[in-house]
């Protein structure tokens, strides 16, 4: 049985090669040319490719780097909101990973056109063949990527994240407890471990409808040490882009302003976000779901993180939840 | 001829091109790296060109016939998932994945109007034949030239790599496994590939008495491990702590050595200079490698790679890795 299995499908094989493939030969040249001539034809006409965002960056090992990118990516969508797909050219680094950027582009759900050199001048190269009015040259993109960007509430709402991330991110938070609130939690890496846990024992022992999620890989904890109310995502397996799926689909978040944090925010969920501490992004936040703070009052985090859930309790849409 | 076409032309005369279109080949780890080391041979061949790789994945096309179940719906994440994968070829100028199909035809047209060196070929390519596991120009061009291009660690894992070896791997010896467990995941595919966990379990159970300074890395999937392995003192997963392919490659690709069934990790581990010892090798890739059934080595392995072609059982992994565990040793100590 196994066998004739294996000789039919070694048959068919031989006619896809001998006989099938010669008639894909032709239609497949002749689309390709045309397609590809048509695609340079318009952007030699209108200077770039149309229903495109083009965005590009040097990807750098500087803090913040991954948020600054998240929220010019946000700001671009919110001005091109028909925009169909996302030329992301990227100058790659040795030493930080680029899918990072990756995911937070699959974020706005758009067809992603990911394009990633290891030099600036390799990305002007290639940016010669894909935009006819402005040539992006190496100082340029350079300085673009340290710009300075802030997120307005027009960026609420441009998440449009991938649906089975989503599913996962979703279904990942009720298997915790479908009926749960849930809090995303960043802290600086160099706050110290009894610090987190303390401020962490305390928000579950006065918030008992909430459960808190460490999006961020949090790998200074052991979990063994952490509330039972307290759940690390990394640690069950997944990647980056679940994770801020994930941050999309909690309902809240209060701690660092990293890239988990900037997508609850657009998300428009409540966030209390601590912007002016050593590892912040230097992206600036004027959206009415947002409360920043620049340092940690009082140098204390237990006390910080309960303030920020008693001032969602009071003034965030979740009111409800409290009552 | 307009500017557009001829910066494509420009570029296509200075860079070998290696395409990829999940159309007619498959999403998959294993035959990721095989190509990887065809168009560095291609690109070898004509001038040791720079090479830009461009894969070629449409939303609105369904994966090829034997993997129905990637559809629109999950194809982002099979492709961020196997992205660490193309980061591991040296020479690389651009890495390019396009969703859009008038986009890549414009690059692949600067490529027909230059006849510019590419793997597949250009006539393969639009004849949508390209047998991914392949190994026959990649045997030809060592028996040539005794020399084979390797892949290397994917830029951008390096520092956190280091942190996971710092905080769980101390001064263990590192061993990177991989048990194909396909039956455990979402996707079961050639079932009959996928190894004996018992075998695995038992061999690890005793291994932490023989090679107790050895620190047995579980790579793969998620999916692909039963809870039972978490529990041994003797293994780490690191996609248990945060870490992902790209840390994994590089473990491998910096030199711990490689145990584990044939499969995508395997053959990460073929086209590096990491020892291995690759288990279970499936009798019906004989032909597709150019190797009879049983034989111990590719023809382009180093000293210290090998191949079983045998059902694991617990005493057989042990005394596979005996060797590797003193080859391994003799190579860490430069000899």
């Amino acid at each position: 049985m196994a066998k004739a299995t294996v000789v039919r499908i070694s048959n068919l094989k031989l006619i896809d090669q001998y006989i099938l493939s010669y008639a894909r030969l032709p239609f497949h040249f002749l689309e390709t040319s045309v397609r590809g001539y048509w695609n340079a034809l318009l952007v030699h006409q209108r200077g770039a490719p149309p229903n495109t965002l083009m965005l590009a960056k040097v990807v750098s090992r500087e803090p913040g780097d991954p948020e600054r990118f998240l929220a010019q990516l946000a700001v671009a969508m919110a001005k091109n909101p028909n925009c169909k797909e996302i030329d992301l050219l990227l100058v790659g680094h040795d030493d930080f990973p680029v899918t990072v950027y990756s995911a937070i582009a699959r974020m706005f759900g758009r067809r992603l056109n990911f394009q990633l050199f290891w030099s600036a001048q390799a990305l002007s190269d290639v940016a010669k063949a894909l935009t006819a009015s402005s040539v992006l040259i190496s100082e340029d993109i350079h300085k673009s990527s340290r710009d300075a960007v802030a997120l307005t509430s027009a960026t609420v709402g441009t998440l449009l994240p991938p649906p089975l991330s989503k599913n996962i991110a979703r279904e990942y938070l009720k298997t915790i407890n479908p009926s749960s609130y849930f809090c995303a939690i960043s802290f600086r890496y160099d706050v110290p471990t009894s610090e987190s846990i303390s401020a962490l024992t305390q928000a579950v022992e006065c918030y008992p409808d909430w459960h808190f999620v460490m999006l961020n890989d949090a790998s200074y904890f052991d979990s063994e040490e952490l509330p039972v109310k307290v759940h690390l995502p990394s640690r069950a397996g997944f990647d980056v882009l679940t994770r801020l799926c994930i941050a999309a689909e909690v309902d809240a978040f209060i701690g660092v302003d990293d890239i988990y944090g900037l997508i609850t925010s657009i998300s428009g969920k409540p966030a209390h976000l601590l912007t002016g501490v050593g590892s912040s992004s230097g992206v600036s936040l004027a959206l009415s779901n947002v409360h920043c703070s620049a340092g940690l009052p009082h140098n204390d985090l237990p006390q910080y993180v309960n303030r920020a859930l008693s001032k969602l309790r009071q003034e965030s849409p979740v009111d409800r939840i409290f009552a | 001829m307009n500017l557009i076409i001829a910066a494509e032309v420009s570029l296509s005369r200075k860079n070998a091109l290696g395409i990829l279109d999940f159309g007619y080949a498959p999403y998959a780890l294993g035959d990721t790296f095989t190509w990887l080391t065809n168009v560095q041979i291609k690109a070898h061949l004509h001038g040791q060109k720079p090479i830009d790789l461009v894969l070629i994945s449409l939303p609105e096309k369904r994966a090829r016939w034997h993997q129905p179940y990637i559809t629109s719906y999950n194809q982002v994440q099979v492709m961020e998932g196997l992205l660490p994968a193309f980061l591991t070829c040296p020479s690389v100028n651009s890495l390019r994945i396009f969703q859009s199909k008038n986009k890549v035809s414009q690059r692949i047209l600067g490529a027909i109007l230059t006849h510019a060196a590419s793997w597949p070929t250009l006539k393969s390519h639009f004849k949508r034949l390209l047998d991914p596991a392949s190994h026959s120009c990649i045997n030809a061009f060592y028996a040539k030239h005794k020399w084979l291009p390797r892949l290397q660690a994917p830029a951008g894992f390096k520092s956190e790599t280091q942190y996971f070896r710092s905080r769980y791997i101390g001064q263990r010896f590192p061993i990177v496994i991989n048990i194909r467990q396909r039956a455990l995941t979402h996707d079961p595919a050639a079932l009959h590939r996928d190894s004996s966990a018992d075998a695995w379990y038992d061999f690890l159970a005793r291994a932490h008495r023989r090679w107790s300074n050895a620190a047995f890395i579980l790579v793969g999937g998620f999916s692909e491990w039963e809870r039972r392995f978490a529990h041994l003192p003797n293994v780490i997963i690191p996609r248990m702590f945060g870490f992902g392919l790209g840390h994994e490659l590089t473990l491998l690709f910096e030199g711990a050595p490689f145990f584990g069934t044939s499969s995508g990790f395997s053959a990460a581990a073929t086209f590096s200079n990491t020892p291995y010892a690759i288990t279970k090798v499936e009798h019906q890739t004989a032909a597709n490698i150019g190797l009879p059934v049983g034989s111990e080595r590719y023809p382009f392995a180093l000293h210290h790679q090998w191949l079983n072609w045998e059902n694991e059982t617990g005493s057989l992994l042990s005394d596979l890795f005996e060797r590797l565990w003193l080859a391994a040793d003799a190579n860490r100590r430069g000899g």
